[in-house]
């Protein structure tokens, strides 16, 4: 490249659009090579220099590394890199101050880097990159005829410098901010698992400020007897290290759970956890387990705000027995509390990103959270996204909310909508076992609707085989002596083929008084009907 | 396998008794099939299933039950269940006369008695 040796064309234009292209927004979402690239283009132009290179700071804090360059490729090829202090890089970040090399061929200051004189560099004008008092890099323009670097010139080098640096910490903070804000999400259930007479929703709004990150998290885990667990928790501290903590206080409470403990030794176990670790953080979390079949809530906490039951008739925190945040020294007993949640009431749980507001009192966040809540939907959804919407997240903090509401319905009837899949039968039957329960059903009527029922729905499962996302309804509903259950499908029916594959239709049958089997274009419904009091099958 | 089952193995006077505990649907029946065809041995001179245990099965697992009956008739081997009385069990079986193809015990004893009268 050749140019005459001339000041820099300091033509007022040239210089604002230079520093335009150096701060433009969008500068925000390229990745950081590409960054720095834009940045010494616009250097180039508005100095008028031949060469331009960016070196950053590397994590050690001592050395220099070449990332960007103009005219001397090579030496990010090369993966160049000087400590601090060393040529001519290196004197500008020991510095902080401007260094000028009039002339290569005649420099006393010692240049490391044997790449100027292979590309024929004369003339080197450095300036420091700085944020906030602290180094960043160094950011320097070359010409391949002598140059008198002005003070004009040093001046306006440093100001593009101050801004690109500006540009590079933005950078650094967002992309360290959508690292932490992917890990956790990652860690964070995809979808909440479906429970029929269940209604889950969940919001997870990461604290925006990039430093305040952390690890709030929740849950939502079936446990083998059918109890369903439900859990909501926080980790002190932000970043990848909060995050990473989440992750794992997630995984133990589940496998906990799973084990088949109470609330209360769950929460005692993961409080074991933390302190077995060493783990110095401190973490709240509030743990229930829902019994479907007496509509019971059982719920342990450590460091958690209370819970809220919102139903029709009222809206109150649950009067939690609340334990020490997990990773509070000593060694510490977890009680539980144990609570009624009838059909249509509806559980929330929430981190205290959500009441806490800086210079408002905790006890202020609370109240505003059940009048909130007492106006809002009784609906799990609905209910979430009000909660969000009247209560907006200020930045500082993660908010998790998770509303758990009992949705078997008040009216004696019983409606499903589930996966076509098998490992949803066990589903049907426990929710037809549970709907049975205690009415004037005998044993053998029971027995027999479940069987009938389950082979229905299996056909169900199996006419779904070709759609993708293939869900199918189960209603059941009681008459004087009777019960009636339909299955509702939306595949095609297959006539039974095979020795083996009518049995369902025949134990349909024999257990029902009446079976119904109505294909359509859009579906299959199968009525099943059988007039209630007989002790066998 | 769901958490719906367990399947466990044992040997009773040399005959290989497997025993399902749980629920056995569509979701679970094939592999159930599979586990309890893999416990038949060369030496045997028949199999034990024993669903004292079972507390629902449904038309899945009732074809695991011919499927595997089919098969042990092939190899000259018998099928023998044993079904707690009265039970969810034995009253589909009874219904899809399963007895037809498989001798049917209250107890794993005398399902053990029938073979080693064989």
């Amino acid at each position: 490249m050749e140019r005459s040796a001339e000041p820099a064309d300091t033509g007022a234009s040239t210089v604002a659009a230079g520093l335009q292209r150096v701060t433009e927004g969008r500068l925000a979402y390229l990745d950081l090579e590409d960054l720095l690239n834009e940045l010494l283009d616009a250097t180039v132009e508005i100095l008028g220099a031949d060469t331009a290179a960016m070196l950053l700071v590397e994590d050690d804090g001592r050395t220099l590394a070449a990332r960007a360059a103009k005219g001397l490729e090579a030496e990010v090829e090369r993966g160049f890199r000087l400590p601090i202090g060393a040529g001519f890089a290196g004197a500008v970040a020991a510095t902080l101050k401007p260094v000028v090399i009039e002339d290569l061929d005649q420099s006393p200051v010692q240049v490391v880097n044997p790449l100027f004189r292979e590309v024929g560099v004369r003339s080197l004008l450095g300036v420091p990159l700085v944020v906030e008092g602290r180094l960043v890099g160094v950011l320097h323009v070359g010409t391949l005829e002598p140059r008198p670097f002005s003070e004009d010139d040093i001046h306006l080098l440093q100001t593009v410098a101050d801004r690109a640096a500006l540009s590079i910490e933005h950078h650094r903070l967002a992309l360290s901010h959508r690292v932490v804000e992917a890990l956790q999400r990652g860690l964070l259930p995809e979808r909440l698992p479906h429970i029929p007479e269940l209604s889950f929703a969940a919001r997870y709004v990461p604290a925006t400020e990039a430093a305040s990150v952390g690890g709030d998290w929740y849950d939502v885990v079936p446990l083998r007897d059918g109890r369903i667990a439900v859990a909501v928790g926080d980790v002190a501290g932000h970043g990848v290290a909060a995050a990473s903590l989440m992750g794992e206080l997630r995984t133990a409470l589940r496998v906990y759970g799973l084990d088949g403990l109470d609330a209360a030794h769950t929460i005692e176990k993961l409080a074991r956890f933390v302190s077995d670790r060493g783990i110095v953080s401190m973490a709240t979390c509030a743990y229930a387990t829902v019994d479907l079949d007496r509509s019971r809530v059982t719920l342990a906490t450590a460091g958690h705000p209370p819970p809220l039951l919102v139903s029709p008739d009222g809206t109150q925190f649950v009067d939690q027995a609340a334990g020490p945040p997990l990773g509070a020294s000593g060694h510490h007993e977890y009680e539980q509390t144990e609570f009624a949640i009838g059909p249509g009431e509806l559980l929330l749980l929430y981190t205290d990103g959500l009441i806490e507001r800086r210079g408002h009192r905790l006890s202020d966040g609370l109240a505003e959270l059940a009048v909130v809540a007492s106006d809002a939907p009784l609906d799990a959804e609905l209910m979430c996204e009000r909660v969000i919407a009247a209560l907006p997240p200020d930045g500082s903090d993660d908010v998790a909310v998770l509303t758990i509401q009992n949705v078997a319905t008040a009216n004696g009837a019983l409606a499903l909508r589930l996966s076509a899949r098998p490992d949803q039968l066990i589903v049907v039957r426990r929710a037809l076992r549970r709907w049975l329960a205690g009415s004037d059903a005998t044993d053998a009527d029971v027995s027999a609707t479940v069987i009938a029922a389950n082979e229905a729905c299996s056909n169900a499962i199996e006419h779904a085989y070709a759609l993708s996302e293939a869900s199918f309804g189960v209603e059941a509903q009681r008459g004087h002596d009777t019960v009636e259950v339909t299955v509702r499908d939306s595949g095609s029916w297959r006539e039974p083929r095979g020795d083996h594959r009518g049995r369902g239709l025949s134990l349909m049958r024999a257990t029902m008084d009446e079976v119904e089997v109505a294909p359509s274009t859009g579906g299959t419904t199968v009525r099943l009907v059988r007039r209630l009091g007989r002790e066998e099958l | 396998m769901s958490d719906l089952a367990n399947f466990g193995l044992e040997q009773r006077n040399g005959h290989p008794v497997a025993r399902i505990t749980g629920e056995i649907d569509a979701s679970n029946a094939e592999e159930i099939g599979r586990r309890i065809r893999d416990s038949v041995t060369n030496q045997a001179l028949g199999l034990i299933v024993d669903l004292s245990h079972t507390t629902y099965i449904d038309s899945a697992g009732i074809r695991l039950l011919f499927d595997l009956a089919g098969r042990l008739e092939r190899r000259g081997l018998e099928l023998h269940l044993v079904t707690a009385e009265p039970s969810q069990v034995a009253e589909v079986l009874d219904l899809v006369s399963l007895d037809s193809v498989a001798e049917r015990h209250p107890s794993l004893a005398a399902a053990t008695a029938a073979l080693d009268q064989d």
